[in-house]
């Protein structure tokens, strides 16, 4: 489980914890986990504990009346020629971090989930409580939202 | 330029038969293969981005957590501490019946509040006459093998002896004009039905009506009374103390 450990850190704080909350929220997760292992299928426990990880914080965020919903759009989208290549020499490390914490919570867990820790949709899925078809949506526009904000402040930059 | 078929196939989301007429489109299309590399360069720098950050060392965690589970202290000492205390009771009895004494620190008379309650298992009664805390303290750590806190001085509270049900120890507080009630038992394991709130090296754990904690020798503590906020602030005081003991 200690190989866990890293993912679930850096979940945390993708789902809006600061360092000492991302601890204690990982801290949570693995009581918690610990008293549920009997009923642990021993498949994806990477997937198991995600979920436990996540649910917690919903919790917290409910009590706090934020919410993690966010509407769904499935309309097939045309991009113009250069779309993503316009990227090109402006994907510093700093930079990506500091756009994806403008995303929205969905979006922001669903680019970490399968972008970063390259889990599936499918496993995804089942850790948002979602459909697949809503990942695959979901990550396509948190991912061309990234790429606008990069640009946008790119282009910022390079105007002042 | 279809967005979502670009993405569909960075994320391997295509049958082999798509992938496969994607790739000859790509190889006729510059542009879309530009476009592909693109997106595939995002993905890349996102991921490198996601693992760049630093991560504590969150090893001890594990260990903490894993620990094997502590023996109950009355499947070790059952019929030892039996024994004592039919007789020890016998004497209370006595004493009682001879003369009027000031407040006993631990007693069976009292009902216990609905968190102890979560605790109580065992028909043994352990019992002291006596106003002097740190008296009883020393008599019950000697009967128990184990220490006893009298957290006097430790947590700015007034404290006197308590009544209480079987096995526990008890202290009655006052703390910032609030009254609480202090029970400790020798057994683990049983509140961890609360919900656990991580403090220093240790949990609390909060119920409706109590917080409890663990020390280090395997005491468990339930504090209740006052308010929830105070019972939080003077556990957190009280548990520093508590897992110092061990």
């Amino acid at each position: 489980m200690s190989g866990e450990l890293p993912v679930l850190y850096r979940v945390a704080k993708r789902l809006g914890c600061g360092n000492e909350e991302a601890e204690d929220l990982v801290q949570t997760c693995l009581i918690k986990a610990y008293r549920a292992w009997d009923r642990f299928d021993g498949n994806h426990l990477r997937s198991w504990l995600i979920k436990i990880l996540r649910n917690e914080r919903l919790m917290v965020l409910r009590s706090h009346k934020e919410a993690l919903s966010l509407e769904e759009h499935e309309e097939i989208e045309v991009i113009q020629e250069g779309f993503w290549s316009e990227l090109a020499g402006k994907l510093e490390v700093e930079r990506i971090i500091a756009a994806m914490e403008q995303l929205s919570p969905a979006y922001r867990m669903t680019i970490h989930l399968c972008d970063v820790e390259e889990l599936t949709y499918e496993e995804a899925a089942e850790i948002m409580d979602i459909p697949i078809g809503t990942v695959r949506s979901r990550l396509s526009r948190a991912r061309q939202t990234l790429r606008d904000i990069l640009l946008a402040e790119a282009q910022m930059e390079a105007a002042r | 330029m279809n967005n979502q078929r670009i993405q569909d196939y960075i994320n391997n989301r295509l049958s082999p038969a798509e992938t496969q007429n994607f790739k000859e489109e790509m190889s006729q299309n510059p542009s879309l293969q530009k476009e592909t590399e693109a997106l595939q360069a995002f993905r890349k720098a996102i991921r490198s981005a996601g693992l760049a950050e630093p991560v504590p060392n969150l090893q001890p965690m594990l260990a903490d957590i894993a620990r094997p589970s502590r023996t109950s202290w009355f499947q070790k000492f059952a019929p030892a501490a039996i024994a004592c205390v039919a007789i020890f009771g016998i004497g209370v009895a006595v004493n009682r019946a001879v003369t009027d004494q000031t407040t006993p620190i631990v007693a069976s008379a009292k009902p216990l509040p609905e968190a102890a309650h979560l605790y109580k298992k065992s028909p043994q009664i352990m019992s002291w006459q006596g106003s002097d805390p740190k008296e009883a303290a020393a008599h019950i750590a000697k009967k128990f093998k184990d220490p006893f806190p009298t957290l006097i001085n430790m947590t700015g509270a007034e404290i006197t002896g308590a009544e209480c049900g079987h096995c526990w120890i008890a202290y009655d507080l006052k703390h910032n004009g609030q009254a609480y009630t202090l029970y400790g038992r020798k057994e683990s394991g049983n509140i961890d039905q609360g919900t656990p709130q991580p403090y220093g090296d240790h949990l609390l754990y909060k119920f409706q009506d109590g917080i409890g904690w663990y020390d280090k020798g395997g005491m468990t503590y339930v504090l209740v009374g006052g308010t929830a906020e105070g019972r939080y602030a003077l556990a957190c005081k009280a548990s520093k103390c508590t897992t110092k003991l061990n």
